[in-house]
């Protein structure tokens, strides 16, 4: 197959050993690259039950097909590995130079295990491993980490690193790759676990496309309709939070205090005619903004860098802000002041920690302190109230370094705090299956809370990505969807799951999918390939890879009863706005289950049946044993 | 007629929380694009009352109109 190596590279840590693997055609026609070939390989090289934090996890990294094709958006890399956060398959995207490097390297990705005894970088020139010495690193953070290796080996080298939380195995930590993260799940945790600190790499070989040509004209044809959609201005000017205001005011759906609001009801209630929260992007972006930060090769750059040059938190420079984060140092913490969130989003990138699980369990803290649960004695003078940036920062700097009562209470996020706490603080922890939820409030999006229930990774909003369908009524093929409704959502959520995985298979970026849509995709992959796909077998590749992931679950005992909603979900109605008195009832949760374990051909308990795996290939790899009957 | 747009559409109501404007006779949306001075292009969701419409629907004075541009998410 043209346009890949046919070739893995294998490091083992332990040994110090590395090895190139012949890959045939078989395993890219059915899994393709990217997300796809990093599950494969994933499922492959992992025994069921291992510790995610022992020499034994695997951690894959693949480019997406279309990255270094110069394809507008196809900027994205997928990271795999047995999450320590879930103790299920871990999985996180990321826009990554180093992505694009590898995509010229010789290799179609990288497969890591074991630990070295001490710290370690790995340098990587196309096919050759070096193992240098980090210790001079440790306790530096990601970004001067990354800062410091490629000032030494030069700036041709594209990095990734952890920071403190993931050396410290923060089970909430990520890794930064060049100021973007591969954040959710704790992969910056099984990074330190491997006494891994960064991975440096070079390539300097050309993709051998099918029909060079055909690529180029294509390439040209998407960076027009790219810059002709009515979505970029918006995109580029004020990034993803564009959307903020209208989440707030007509959806009511944007979770504040700590899920107890469905809106930012102490801004939203006080504004006057014309005023702006002052997380809006409206707000700040323009004040804000020192130049576009752009994944690579994308034509429509949502990331920005912004600056704060006076007051208090003067100095801040970062990548962002995102809308989950306006939500999760935001909203959530009712801190509606941008120059603390970019501070604390700066903490986040700097520590390693994922932002989203970071700011979430610092609200469940808040909740926590406020209620008279914490040991106050012991919080060293921290005022942890709902409003109080300044302790969040605070907080945020201890969870790092698991520094005092509350640095180790909250280092791991949501779930394993409310089980140490007990007290009934598992009412208001906001995660599923250990992941803490994104900034939608699904009490009042019920395809949502669906997807986030059953998302493999925990509650993520990009695994079937619906937030637009839901809250817009319709996109794509989709129509008269109605967000309050618990009917049609399994059909809904599989279809939308299916396609996401597509595009973490090809590596573009999920911002552009209501660009691409579907049909995009196969033109493209044949140009570089020589193959001869259609629509329909993208989404079977995607379908197949979805299906591999939960197996993996499977294998490891995640079944139905994982796919649950959080308490205030299920139990707490949204008080007051337009969506006020939503909620997702248990009942409601159970009929949207089944509806969706029958669209995709699963068990009650939500196994894939012998019937579905034979059906996408997959028993080759999957042990049917584990399948479900009929 | 209470018109409410959000994002990068509010522009074309003045960055007013809302425009109020006169309709006297039915109008259909797209007759109130161009009213307005407002590209089609940007706007993937009208709302009328709360509720999705279609851009050839029908309103009227005592109509609230709200205008959705497209959304690439979080």
């Amino acid at each position: 197959m043209k346009g890949v190596w046919n070739k893995v590279l294998k490091i083992d840590l332990s040994t110090k050993k590395t090895e190139i693997v012949p890959v045939n055609d078989d395993v890219y026609k059915k899994y393709n690259m990217g997300l796809g070939i990093a599950t494969y390989f994933l499922y492959k090289e992992t025994e069921s039950k291992i510790d995610p934090l022992g020499a034994e996890n695997v951690i894959v990294f693949s480019p997406g097909l279309f990255v270094g094709t110069g394809i507008p958006t196809g900027s994205k890399s997928a990271m795999t590995f047995k999450s320590p956060l879930t103790g299920g398959f871990g999985r996180a995207i990321v826009g990554a130079y180093l992505g694009v490097e590898m995509r010229k390297s010789g290799v179609d990705a990288i497969i890591i295990k074991g630990k070295s005894d001490k710290l370690v970088t790995l340098k990587i020139d196309n096919e050759n491993v070096e193992f240098i010495d980090a210790e001079e690193y440790r306790g530096i953070d990601a970004i001067l980490t990354q800062d410091k290796l490629r000032e030494k080996y030069g700036k041709t080298y594209r990095t990734c690193a952890i920071g403190q939380a993931g050396e410290n195995l923060s089970k909430i930590s990520g890794i930064d790759f060049e100021e973007r993260q591969a954040a959710r799940a704790g992969g910056g945790a099984v990074f330190g676990s491997k006494n891994l600190k960064a991975i440096i790499m070079k390539g300097d070989k050309k993709i051998d496309f099918a029909d060079p040509e055909k690529l180029k004209e294509l390439n040209k044809k998407w960076v027009n309709i790219i810059k002709e959609h009515p979505a970029t201005k918006a995109d580029m000017d004020y990034g993803s939070g564009e959307f903020y205001d209208w989440m707030n005011r007509e959806r009511g759906t944007f979770p504040s205090r700590n899920w107890q609001w469905g809106y930012f009801q102490s801004v939203y209630d006080n504004l006057k005619e014309g005023e702006k929260s002052h997380i809006d992007p409206y707000y700040w972006s323009p004040k804000y903004t020192v130049r576009h930060h752009p994944c690579p090769t994308c034509t429509k750059p949502c990331g920005r860098i912004i600056e704060v040059k006076e007051g208090k938190y003067a100095g801040t420079k970062v990548d962002g802000i995102e809308y989950e984060v306006l939500y999760s140092l935001g909203g959530v913490l009712e801190i509606d002041d941008v120059e603390a969130v970019a501070k604390m989003n700066e903490i986040c990138d700097r520590e390693g920690f994922d932002a989203i699980s970071a700011g979430v369990t610092i609200a469940w803290a808040m909740e926590a302190y406020e209620k008279g649960l914490l040991d106050k004695d012991k919080m060293e003078g921290i005022e942890l109230t709902f409003g109080n940036a300044d302790a969040a920062i605070e907080v945020l700097k201890k969870m790092a370094k698991r520094e005092g009562y509350i640095g180790e209470l909250l280092a791991d996020g949501t779930k394993a705090a409310a089980e140490k706490l007990g007290k009934n603080s598992d009412q208001f922890a906001i995660n599923i299956k250990g992941l803490e939820l994104p900034a939608y409030d699904v009490r009042g999006i019920k395809g949502m809370a669906l997807a986030l229930a059953v998302s493999i990774r925990g509650a993520c909003h990009l695994t079937a990505g619906v937030y637009g369908i839901e809250l817009g009524g319709s996109w794509w093929k989709y129509k008269g969807i109605d967000r309050l409704s618990s009917d049609w959502k399994g059909f809904e959520v599989k279809t939308a799951e299916d396609l996401a995985t597509t595009y973490d298979i090809f590596g573009l970026c999920k911002f552009s999918r209501h660009m691409y849509f579907l049909e995009g995709i196969p033109e493209l992959n044949n140009a570089i390939t020589g193959d001869d796909m259609i629509d329909a077998d993208v989404m079977t590749i995607g379908e197949r890879v979805y299906n591999l992931q939960k197996m993996f679950n499977i294998r490891e005992g995640i079944d139905r009863k994982y796919d649950t909603l959080p308490y205030r979900v299920t139990h707490n109605p949204i008080p007051k706005g337009v969506s006020k008195g939503a909620y997702v009832s248990e009942e409601e949760l159970q009929h949207m289950l089944d509806e969706y374990y029958m669209a995709r051909g699963w068990s009650k308990d939500s196994t894939p049946t012998a019937v579905k795996l034979a059906s996408l290939d997959l028993l080759d790899i999957v042990d049917e044993k584990l399948a479900a009957g009929i | 007629m209470k018109i409410k747009a959000y994002g990068i559409l509010k522009q074309y109501i003045g960055d007013k929380d809302y425009l109020k404007i006169d309709v006297p006779e039915p109008i259909t949306i797209v007759e109130l694009f161009s009213k307005v001075g407002i590209p089609e292009k940007y706007v993937f969701v009208v709302e009328k009352n709360g509720k999705a419409i279609t851009k050839d629907s029908v309103i009227n004075d005592n109509d609230e109109i709200s205008l959705i541009p497209f959304i690439s998410g979080g």
